[in-house]
This record gives C-alpha cells, sequence and structure tokens, in this order.
C-alpha cells in the first residue's frame, strides 16, 4: 500500500467522527430564535422606527430628550476643546539642529592666486578640489558652531529626557 | 499527481442520515425551495433538516470545534435564508447551501487564525464498526495488547493537528473530498473554481499531509 493510499484510509477514519448524540436536533428551533432575534435588531435602527422614537421622546419625555442632548452637546464641546488645546500646545519655534551649521569652503583670494599659478583656469577648479590641499586643514581647524553664537531658546538640555 | 478519484472508500459509518434528499418519497429540493420563496418558511425548515447533518459536518471538519461549527451552521442558514430570493435554482440547493457553509468557515478561521482550539466530536466506533476501522488502521490482524480505542482517539487528535495546519482553501478541499467523498466535480461546483484547480490544491494539500504524518503512515 502506498503512502497516498495510507493517507487516505487515515482520513477516511474522521467519517467516524459524530457529534454528541441529539446535539443536532434542536437546530431548527435555535435557527427561528437567531432570526427573530435579527429581525428585532433590525427593526429597531430602521430609519422609520428611529424617527418614530425621537418623536416620541419629543413628545413624552421632552426633559428625558433635552438632558440627553445636552449631554451630547457636552460631549462634542469637550472633545472639540480638547482637540484645540492639543493644537495650540504644540511648539511653533523651529528646533536648530547641528546641520544648520554646514562646512563651507569659501576660496580666499590668496587661494585663488595659488590656484592661478598652477596654470589652472580658476572657473575649472571646484571647491572640492581644495579638500586635499592645506586650506582644507585651516578650514578643519574652525570650529563648526562659532563661539559666540548662542544656544536656541527651544533647544535645552536640561530637558531631554533619555 | 496520483489521481484522487481512484482513493479506496473506506465503509461508510453506520446511522448515516445525511443522504435523505435521494429518498423518492421526500418532496423534492426544488419544490420546497420554490415553496420557501413563495414565503413557505416551514419548507426551509424542511430543507434545514435534509442538510443539516452534512453541513455541519463539513464546517466541523475544517474547525474541528465542535461549539464553532454549531454556531457556524447556524450562520449559514440565516445567509442562506436571507438570500433565498435571490437564489436562481440554477445550481443544486445542497451545492449552493454549501458553498455557503464553506465561505462561512473560510472567514470564520481566516478571522480567528491565532485562537485554533480542537473541541474534538468523538469518535464513536461501536462493535459493529470496530473490523472496518482494524482495516482502515491495518491489513494485518490486530496485535496484541493494542488498544483500538486508545490508538484511535491518538490518530484522531493528530489527524485533526494535522488538518489544521492546512491554509483554508487546502483544508477545504481535503475535507470535502478525502473524509466527506465528493467529486473533483462536486467541490468545483461548491468552491465556484474549475476541477484542475481542485485536483492542484488537493495534490498540495495530500503532499502536505503526507509529510506531517510520515512516521504515522509507515506503521499502518
Amino acid at each position: 500500500m502506498d503512502s497516498d493510499e495510507k493517507l487516505m484510509r487515515l482520513l477516511a477514519l474522521k467519517r467516524f467522527e459524530r457529534p454528541a448524540p441529539g446535539s443536532l436536533d434542536n437546530v431548527v428551533a435555535e435557527f427561528h430564535r437567531r432570526l427573530r432575534h435579527e429581525q428585532i435588531r433590525r427593526a429597531q435602527y430602521a430609519p422609520g422606527v428611529l424617527w418614530a422614537r425621537f418623536m416620541d421622546a419629543l413628545l413624552l419625555e421632552p426633559l428625558a430628550l433635552v438632558r440627553n442632548l445636552a449631554a451630547g452637546a457636552a460631549v462634542a464641546a469637550g472633545l472639540v476643546l480638547g482637540l484645540g488645546t492639543l493644537s495650540l500646545t504644540r511648539p511653533t519655534t523651529p528646533i536648530t539642529t547641528v546641520a544648520q551649521n554646514t562646512l563651507r569652503i569659501d576660496l580666499e583670494p590668496s587661494d585663488e592666486a595659488a590656484i592661478r599659478s598652477l596654470g589652472l583656469p580658476s572657473a575649472e577648479v571646484s571647491p572640492l578640489d581644495t579638500l586635499a590641499g592645506p586650506e582644507f586643514d585651516r578650514q578643519l581647524a574652525q570650529p563648526l558652531v562659532p563661539e559666540a553664537q548662542a544656544t536656541p531658546v527651544s533647544f535645552d538640555e536640561a530637558n531631554i529626557v533619555f | 499527481m496520483s489521481s484522487a478519484d481512484a482513493s479506496p472508500t473506506p465503509p461508510a459509518p453506520a446511522q448515516d442520515r445525511s443522504h435523505q434528499s435521494n429518498d423518492p418519497a421526500q418532496e423534492p429540493d426544488e419544490s420546497l425551495v420554490a415553496k420557501v420563496q413563495a414565503g413557505d418558511i416551514s419548507a426551509f425548515d424542511k430543507l434545514i433538516d435534509r442538510y443539516k447533518g452534512r453541513l455541519y459536518a463539513t464546517i466541523y471538519h475544517m474547525t474541528s470545534n465542535h461549539d464553532d461549527a454549531a454556531d457556524l451552521l447556524q450562520e449559514t442558514l440565516i445567509r442562506a435564508f436571507k438570500a433565498m430570493p435571490r437564489f436562481r435554482r440554477d445550481a443544486r440547493f445542497s451545492t449552493w447551501a454549501h458553498r455557503i457553509a464553506v465561505n462561512v468557515t473560510i472567514n470564520h478561521l481566516r478571522q480567528n487564525k491565532k485562537r485554533a482550539s480542537l473541541s474534538l466530536d468523538q469518535m464513536e466506533v461501536d462493535a459493529n464498526e470496530l473490523d472496518a476501522v482494524r482495516k482502515i488502521l491495518s491489513e494485518d490482524a490486530p496485535r496484541p495488547g493494542d488498544e483500538p480505542e486508545e490508538r484511535i482517539a491518538a490518530l484522531q487528535k493528530l489527524l485533526n493537528e494535522s488538518i489544521q495546519s492546512l491554509s483554508e482553501n487546502h483544508r477545504a478541499v481535503v475535507v470535502m473530498h478525502s473524509v466527506q467523498g465528493m467529486t473533483h466535480a462536486q467541490i468545483g461546483e461548491v468552491l465556484g473554481i474549475p476541477e484542475g484547480t481542485v485536483k492542484t490544491r488537493l495534490f498540495h494539500a495530500h503532499r502536505l499531509l503526507r509529510k506531517k504524518l510520515a512516521r504515522h503512515l509507515k506503521d499502518l
């Protein structure tokens, strides 16, 4: 007997699995119970029924209706205020980033003269060419952020929580 | 790809009442469907009584959980009843109802992937069927000291866990073909897919199951 045939025989064992006796006897009754429940639920939320309930509440229990409407309005107002407060507390000042001070390579007149002495027209020299020379070393020695520049108000190290 | 239609058909268990629609004395399905569509709900009750066993079996074998199967059976019946005005009678009612049952079950399985718990219907084997089961388990004489009931219970659990590990689509074809004995054409009708697709899914499903059950298949 090959493995496929053995597998089929094994799967056929499942045919002997049966529910407890009598467990399917009440299927019809349960079906009707659930159908009724669903029909009642749908009827409660039909547009005509909702309008009728609103009018009944207005005529028979106006105070209860006013109370419910007021509660709903209060919840809505609370949501609006809450969202408005969140938007007001959002910081408007931009946060300074380190990348704001980028390394700029500015050619000084002495550099241009040095470049001209090499016989190269200055227009053909790209600033990147200065990276390989003494000028690059001089530029590197300069601080990235000038000491005189004050720390922006929004950047407070004491308030950083890690 | 082995021919799945040539699979061995083990003896049907006793008290199988799921094929009552074949009884000529009973009112045909088409007549009952027409009555339901005309507003006679008692005709739908008769259809429920006729097919509840088979529908329950399909759902149960796919979920391996009795409570879920009972719940999903009810959902299937409610949906079928609501859709009766749209049922065009170009397919058999049993095929159409099966399609609803399988779709409802697949949706349930997809929504509850993480919550997979087995609550198995008891595998009831009475004395008349024991020989048939022994024949299924082994063609040789029973081994001494080998309690068939214990072995059957262990195999039942293992089988169901293996089937639960299949995808929903693979599970559906295995249950309908290899457990309930439906043909490729019938399964294709139920699932709304070509027969070739049924065969392909069955091939892959069997391959996965053989892998999972390899050790136990050797003992058979």
